[in-house]
């Protein structure tokens, strides 16, 4: 295995979800660098930087998005990745409560690398991003 | 399409008329076709009586005219010149050639103005009556004075004898034959009477007769036209008859006699008879003719004598009249019929046009298409009902907008729902999993203070966020039924319930028996899935024991499968029966056994929603069977 060193930013506006991603990261050995943003406007000014934000730099290559959050939710900020020319090659892992069969479609529709049920049990999370860990460490990224 | 009402109308008033024209007019032709018919057999004997009348009155005429003749001077002057040797009358001094040549000349005058006397004759009994002067008629018609010398003597005629022994005044009528000259039939045969009147001396001698030859049956010329005319002397032979070979026939040595031919009337040949006259007509034996029978007396000398005429008219000349009548009936009542029918369709057109526009209307909204108007200004009855059918679209119309402005408001509140429900899967997870996760954290990070109490509470505490989390799904699944369009495919149910027991995973010793007729068809599986589903893991989750049994039944019901699940748990009360279906409700607490209660109310819902029904049969310790029914054909569903 090689070493990892994409950047990840993480879209969650949940405090304990936000725990619980680093948590997992931190049982599973993860230790990419992991970016927070509250909602997709702020995940935005993180990757284009903006008068109040400074840019990421380097920019994460693997975006970790909920999609129930406030201002901008995940489906918008989606709608927006894929329109902007620099930030469309990103890598989206939905990371959700919502099982609704429109989410899963709608997320589908724009180019997600994955669409992940956060599950109920720690342990079960634990796995999940142990799983992720793997799948991204294997892909080469651009 | 039926028959219109306008076609009914219009064929019961065509047959009433039709009814009432044909009774009318077979009253009217059967009450008029007996009178007119009576009217013709009446005329036919007025007009065989006038012809009777016509040849009494010429026999009388000839009686006149003969009395007249012997009443002329050269009658006596011949007497007296005959008896005188010289031939000279002493009383105007007159020859007897002059009497004879004066008496020529009446006679011949006589005979020009009397176109049907044939032969006037002046006889002297002396010389075996020898004719004195004889006027006759020439071939061309002219009457003509026998020379003296072509003169005949007629003594050994009958009428000669016959009028031999009359007294003075008194006429002979001689019978009807046929004219003779120089004792042969002449041709053309000629029906001959002769009447007669002796001529005496004045001292009162019979001296000779005067003779007048009648063609008997010119005056009856213009009877005869159109009809049958017969006429027969009082032995009944046919002096006329149309076939010339049958009158006369006496004069042949045959006999062609009347009675014969109509039995029916021999009894006027009866000389006693008192019948007088006889109409024949529609007996069997007279091949359609009426025929009407006159005796006609004409000898006042001999009162009984008497010819019969006989006048005859075909059934057909009969009945034209009645057949004419009959004709105009019905031509009257084809009029009637035309103009009934005809004013029945207008009128029945005019009455039931409302009614059409109201059932092409009615049609028209069955069809669903409810932008309708009708012509309301009709009077009666058909406007009431226009109007009221007007009302009636109006009101559909009106109604129909109110419940779509329902429909809309229940769809949007069914959004609204749905965005509650995705909201509520969402965010009361959130909080759930969290309060999952921080207690896990804190378990973790408090490992070395912990104490067996609290990590059971702290496993409690877990416990119940997951049992409100199966709280929320379960109302999630359930009001997503009926809400969400599942779609419908093609369920090999065998195949579904492998799955299901699959997924439910029982233990080992757990037997499901699946009857092998198990179906193939089309449904929503996802929703019958769920039914199974429900149904068998409640079976497992319940069991009393780890061996036991579920039979999985299937039986035909109609339009329906009626499917049942067999377990030998714990089995139901009754008055629970109606419980288990209710949401949120559980026969055990939920720390004995992890249920939320919504299974057996989706199931119900499920069932519901696609028309079947769901029963339970179960009482406490004997095992429980729900059933249910599911449609063979599934439901267009309506899913907003």
């Amino acid at each position: 295995m090689k070493e990892n060193t994409v950047d990840i930013l993480l879209v969650e506006d949940d405090e304990v979800d936000v725990m619980n991603v680093q948590r997992a990261f931190k049982k599973n050995h993860i230790n990419n660098t992991l970016h927070i943003a509250g909602n997709g406007l702020e995940a935005l000014a993180l990757l284009r930087g903006d008068d109040k934000t400074q840019k990421l730099i380097p920019r994460p290559k693997i975006i970790l998005l909920d999609l129930n959050m406030p201002k901008m939710n995940g489906i918008e900020f989606l709608q927006v990745l894929r329109k902007d020319p620099e930030l469309k090659s990103l890598s989206v892992f939905v990371l959700t409560t919502s099982g609704d069969e429109r989410d899963v479609i709608a997320a589908h529709q724009l180019n997600v690398a994955g669409y992940i049920l956060k599950p109920i049990e720690l342990e079960c999370f634990i796995q999940a991003l142990a799983t992720l860990n793997l799948y991204w460490s294997l892909i080469e990224m651009p | 399409m039926n028959i219109s009402i306008a076609t009914k109308i219009t064929s019961a008033a065509v047959t009433l008329v039709l009814i009432t024209a044909a009774a009318v007019g077979f009253a009217v032709y059967s009450g008029s076709s007996a009178l007119l018919v009576k009217h013709q057999l009446e005329d036919l004997g007025d007009q065989n009586h006038i012809a009777a009348t016509r040849l009494t009155s010429h026999i009388k005429a000839l009686r006149q005219d003969l009395q007249f003749l012997v009443g002329t001077p050269p009658i006596q002057g011949l007497v007296r010149t005959h008896s005188r040797e010289d031939g000279i009358d002493l009383y105007d001094g007159s020859t007897e050639r002059l009497w004879r040549s004066r008496l020529g000349v009446i006679f011949r005058q006589f005979l020009d103005a009397k176109p049907s006397y044939l032969q006037i004759r002046y006889i002297g009994l002396a010389e075996g009556g020898r004719e004195l002067v004889r006027v006759e008629r020439a071939h061309d018609g002219r009457a003509e004075v026998v020379p003296l010398s072509a003169l005949q003597k007629k003594g050994q005629h009958t009428y000669f004898h016959e009028t031999s022994k009359l007294k003075a005044g008194q006429i002979h009528l001689s019978e009807v034959t046929l004219n003779r000259e120089q004792g042969e039939i002449s041709k053309p045969k000629v029906a001959v009477m002769r009447a007669s009147l002796p001529v005496f001396s004045p001292t009162g001698v019979l001296f000779g007769m005067v003779i007048i030859n009648m063609d008997f049956l010119s005056v009856l010329e213009n009877v005869t036209k159109d009809r049958h005319f017969y006429i027969s002397n009082d032995r009944g032979d046919y002096l006329l008859h149309e076939n010339p070979e049958l009158s006369f026939g006496f004069e042949f040595g045959r006999q062609h006699r009347l009675q014969d031919d109509y039995p029916q009337i021999a009894e006027m040949f009866n000389k006693k008879s008192q019948l007088n006259e006889q109409t024949l007509y529609q007996t069997p034996d007279l091949k359609g003719e009426a025929i009407s029978f006159y005796k006609a007396f004409f000898d006042p000398l001999h009162p009984q004598r008497f010819i019969v005429l006989a006048l005859s008219a075909s059934y057909q000349q009969v009945i034209a009249e009645s057949v004419a009548v009959r004709n105009q009936s019905v031509v009257l009542a084809l009029f009637l019929i035309s103009i009934g029918g005809g004013a029945a369709w207008l009128f029945s057109r005019m009455l039931t046009q409302p009614l059409q526009q109201i059932t092409q209307a009615a049609e028209q909204i069955s069809k669903g298409n409810f932008d309708i108007s009708l012509p309301t200004k009709a009077d009666g009855e058909l406007g009431l009902l226009t109007r009221g059918f007007n009302h009636m679209v109006q009101q559909i119309n009106e109604r129909d907008e109110a419940l779509q402005h329902r429909l809309d408001e229940l769809e949007r509140v069914n959004r609204e729902l749905d965005q509650f429900a995705y909201v509520t899967s969402h965010d009361l997870k959130a909080p759930l999993r969290a309060i999952a996760n921080l207690s896990q954290w804190i378990e973790e990070d408090l490992e070395a203070i912990m104490t067996p109490d609290t990590h059971k509470q702290m496993d409690l505490l877990r416990g119940r966020v997951h049992r409100m989390e199966a709280l929320i799904e379960g109302i999630l699944q359930y009001s997503r039924v009926g809400r969400v369009a599942e779609e419908v495919m093609e369920v090999d149910i065998n195949v579904l319930l492998y799955e299901i027991i699959e997924n439910i995973a029982p233990p080992e010793d757990f037997s499901i028996e699946i009857t092998p007729n198990m179906p193939t068809f089309n449904a929503t599986k996802v929703r019958l899935s769920q039914v199974f589903a429900n149904l068998i893991s409640n079976a497992v989750k319940y069991r009393t024991r780890d061996d036991g049994q579920l039979k999985i039944a299937v039986k035909d019901a109609g339009s329906f499968y009626h499917f049942s699940v067999t377990d030998d748990g714990p089995g139901i009360a009754e008055e629970y029966h109606k419980k288990v279906f209710k949401i949120f409700q559980t026969l055990q607490a939920r720390d004995t056994i992890e249920s939320t209660g919504v299974g057996l109310t989706l199931v119900k819902k499920i069932v519901e929603e696609q028309g079947g029904i769901v029963t339970l049969e179960s009482a406490e310790g004997r095992g429980s069977t729900f059933s249910f029914t599911w449609p063979k054909q599934p439901e267009v569903e309506h899913v907003t």
